[in-house]
């Protein structure tokens, strides 16, 4: 996994390059690209920070890009930049998920701001996905027996209908149970029914 | 409420003078002898006052006819008898006009062929009317048999027709003039040879002892015809009551015997229905024209907006870049600072870019003005008259239709111009549509005449200046320092670009263009003269 790093897309050099060199002197790995088509070969899924993209560029434009993103499975937050705060843009940019629409030319603290909460959305978004994949690993580890018990018990069923649905004895589905429950590292039964929902809800988004 | 209930004593006025020149002009006795005409309102003039003044008038009208018959012709044989055919005659005209405008809903200013055919038909039924009152109020004697009366209704129906053709539409065509209309009118030399051309074609039909009085009378259409082609119904009113005029006074002169004047008025009615349907054709198509240029024109400003709008936007786009890395580099250089020893390096580097941007987002400002200045013009000799036309032309008709006068100096004298013809014509235009819009907005009922002064003069060796000059609200304190930055208005819909884009375009002429004075408001500019001549 790679630090958080500002990943800047400006088909304009003198752009790119000041925004570069003023967010590193704000203490921030920065990485650019003059155009979307290089961003995207160069993306890898394990990149962290964000993006900084401007709207308009030859070629494929900033918006084409956060698509072309979104489909390979980023889930980079991006911050667009604009000569032109056209209305219909920003709402198209926003509702694809970007965290912010600057005009050019913006106030230092907006742009700080900006780039701020993208860095913290990420933060939370690879803390909540580092949880996700922990308990699906401690799923993975479990045998086809425990899982059948895991998914019986979260389901609400009492040890007796376990063991008559699994054709076991009430016996044998609690050694299951209680390896199991040891396994995923789950206190309880609601322990466990939370985890397995994180797992659930971690995957689907 | 009180204003459009209240009598206008003028409208009374000009009804019963009206009347009066009516009777002489035409003189109804000379068909039949009849016993109520002087007493009762004129068809025509009733109908027309109806129509274009409500039916509030009606009882009105009733009471000055009466009175104002009274000096003149005495008391009437029958007082009782001609008051009821006069309020017969009124409620009939009354059930008419209002028919006409809220059943058929026509203008009552006969703005197309529509009003005009339902107009028709109620002058038809309004002369059956007519004439049934006046034919039946006779004394019993005055016709021997059944057929001698249906007739003298015929021969009264046709007569009483043509004065509500020929008066009416006169009346509802050329009422409440602007000043600019009827000085289409002021004798010119085409009017002139117009009217010679009418009177020419009377002369041939009477005057010459060997033609014989029907022979000729359709010399009268090519008159007609020539004042409907260039005046539309205008003119073609106008033409029918001269003709109209001239032929009862010719038949007064000549005392005609009856019997040739019926045959004459059937000729005469289809004169009046070619005349006004001729001249309605060409009034609708001309309006039709009107408002296609009007398109056209509006149009044509709308892509120029478009255009202006798109190469804003690039502007935008391409100044952004340099301001935007500038204000980067300077804040990374603040930033440097913190640390001088440290960055002195990387600090004369930003500097350096720093410079390199500010000379990028000049260079942009640059080829922006070289487009207006350069590339954007099309400079060509031209008159100062042929660019007030330039100008003019698409603002004219406004002009005229809210009644206001535009004056043109003369300017023969003056020396051609290098100029740009479309954009000094736009910086025309501007200043026009801001007069005009100025004086729209002027309260009505004000007593002065709405004006607006265009003249053209020399200053110097070099420059002519030209100024327009309007009599409209002026220009208040707080918008005069602001008057030429963009994005200024004092119009509800306005964009506030027409005058600053208009200095830009003067300027780029090398002209100057000011405000000489806010009220009364007058803008001037200057262009160069063209040196080659």
């Amino acid at each position: 996994m790679l630090d958080p790093t500002i990943y800047i897309v400006d088909d304009d050099e003198a752009v790119r390059d000041s925004l570069a060199l003023l967010l590193n002197f704000r203490g921030w790995r920065c990485r650019a690209f003059a155009s979307a088509e290089a961003c995207l070969a160069a993306w890898q899924p394990d990149w962290r920070g964000c993006l900084l993209l401007d709207l308009r560029m030859g070629g494929m434009d900033g918006l084409g890009l956060q698509h072309a993103l979104v489909t390979r499975g980023s889930r980079l937050p991006i911050v667009f930049l604009t000569g032109h705060g056209d209305i219909a843009h920003a709402r198209a940019a926003l509702k694809s998920g970007a965290v912010d629409f600057l005009e050019k030319p913006y106030a230092e603290e907006a742009l700080i701001d900006a780039v701020r909460e993208a860095l913290a959305r990420d933060a939370r978004q690879s803390a909540a996905e580092a949880h996700t994949q922990e308990i699906v690993a401690r799923m993975a580890r479990l045998s086809e027996r425990e899982r059948q018990v895991m998914e019986l018990a979260v389901a609400g069923k009492p040890n007796r209908d376990i063991a008559a649905e699994l054709d076991i004895s009430p016996r044998t589905v609690e050694v299951f149970k209680a390896r199991m429950m040891e396994k995923m590292q789950a206190r309880s039964l609601p322990d466990l029914v939370r985890l397995c929902l994180e797992a659930q809800t971690g995957a689907r988004d | 409420m009180s204003s459009t209930s209240a009598i206008s004593w003028k409208v009374l006025l000009a009804y019963a003078l009206g009347g009066l020149v009516l009777d002489a002009a035409s003189n109804p006795q000379t068909v039949l002898p009849l016993a109520l005409a002087p007493w009762t309102p004129p068809l025509g003039l009733s109908l027309a006052i109806l129509l274009l003044y409500g039916a509030r008038y009606a009882p009105w009208l009733v009471i000055v006819v009466f009175i104002t018959g009274l000096p003149l012709y005495g008391l009437p044989k029958d007082p009782l008898v001609v008051l009821w055919a006069s309020v017969l005659l009124m409620l009939g005209q009354l059930v008419l006009s209002t028919w006409l405008k809220h059943g058929q809903r026509i203008d009552v200013r006969l703005s197309s062929q529509r009003d005009l055919f339902w107009f028709l038909v109620a002058a038809v039924l309004a002369a059956w009317l007519d004439a049934g009152v006046h034919v039946f109020s006779r004394s019993p004697e005055a016709a021997p048999d059944v057929w001698a009366w249906l007739a003298d209704l015929v021969n009264y129906w046709v007569g009483a027709l043509i004065r509500l053709l020929i008066v009416t539409p006169l009346i509802l065509v050329h009422a409440r003039p602007s000043r600019t209309s009827l000085a289409a009118w002021w004798p010119n030399r085409e009017t002139l040879l117009e009217g010679l051309s009418i009177v020419l074609a009377l002369g041939v039909i009477f005057g010459l002892k060997v033609t014989d009085e029907f022979k000729f009378f359709y010399l009268l259409f090519l008159p007609l015809i020539w004042i409907c082609m260039r005046h539309g119904i205008q003119g073609a009113t106008l033409a029918l009551a001269f003709t109209h005029v001239g032929l009862n006074a010719i038949l007064q002169w000549r005392g005609m015997p009856s019997v040739t004047v019926v045959e004459f008025h059937m000729l005469l009615l289809s004169l009046a229905v070619t005349g006004l349907f001729l001249g309605m054709t060409v009034t609708a198509r001309r309006a039709a024209e009107e408002k296609l240029h009007q398109r056209e024109t509006e149009l044509n400003q709308a892509m120029r907006l478009a255009a202006a709008g798109e190469m804003t936007q690039a502007i935008a786009h391409e100044l952004n870049q340099p301001l935007s890395a500038l204000a980067n580099y300077a804040r990374a250089a603040r930033s440097m600072l913190a640390h001088p020893g440290e960055h002195e390096r990387l600090l004369g580097d930003t500097l350096d870019k720093i410079d390199r941007e500010s000379t990028r987002a000049g260079q942009v400002v640059r080829r922006l003005r070289e487009f207006f200045r350069g590339g954007g013009l099309r400079l060509e000799s031209v008159s100062a008259a042929e660019l007030v036309e330039e100008g003019l032309a698409p603002a004219r008709r406004r002009a005229e239709r809210s009644g206001i006068l535009i004056h043109i100096s003369p300017m023969e004298y003056l020396p051609r111009l290098r100029a740009d013809r479309v954009q000094v014509g736009t910086v025309l235009h501007n200043l026009l549509v801001n007069a005009i819009e100025a004086l729209e907005g002027r309260p009505a009922g004000a007593s002065t005449e709405r004006e607006i002064h265009i003249d053209v003069a020399r200053v110097d060796a070099a420059h002519l200046r030209f100024r327009v000059r309007d009599n409209g609200p002026g220009i208040a304190p707080d918008m005069q320092e602001r008057l030429f930055d963009s994005f200024v208005t004092s119009k509800p819909d306005g964009m506030g670009l027409g005058l600053a884009i208009s200095r830009t375009l003067v300027e780029a002429h090398g002209g100057t263009l000011w405000l000489e004075s806010p009220y009364p408001t007058q803008l001037c500019f200057t262009l160069p003269v063209n040196p080659e001549v």
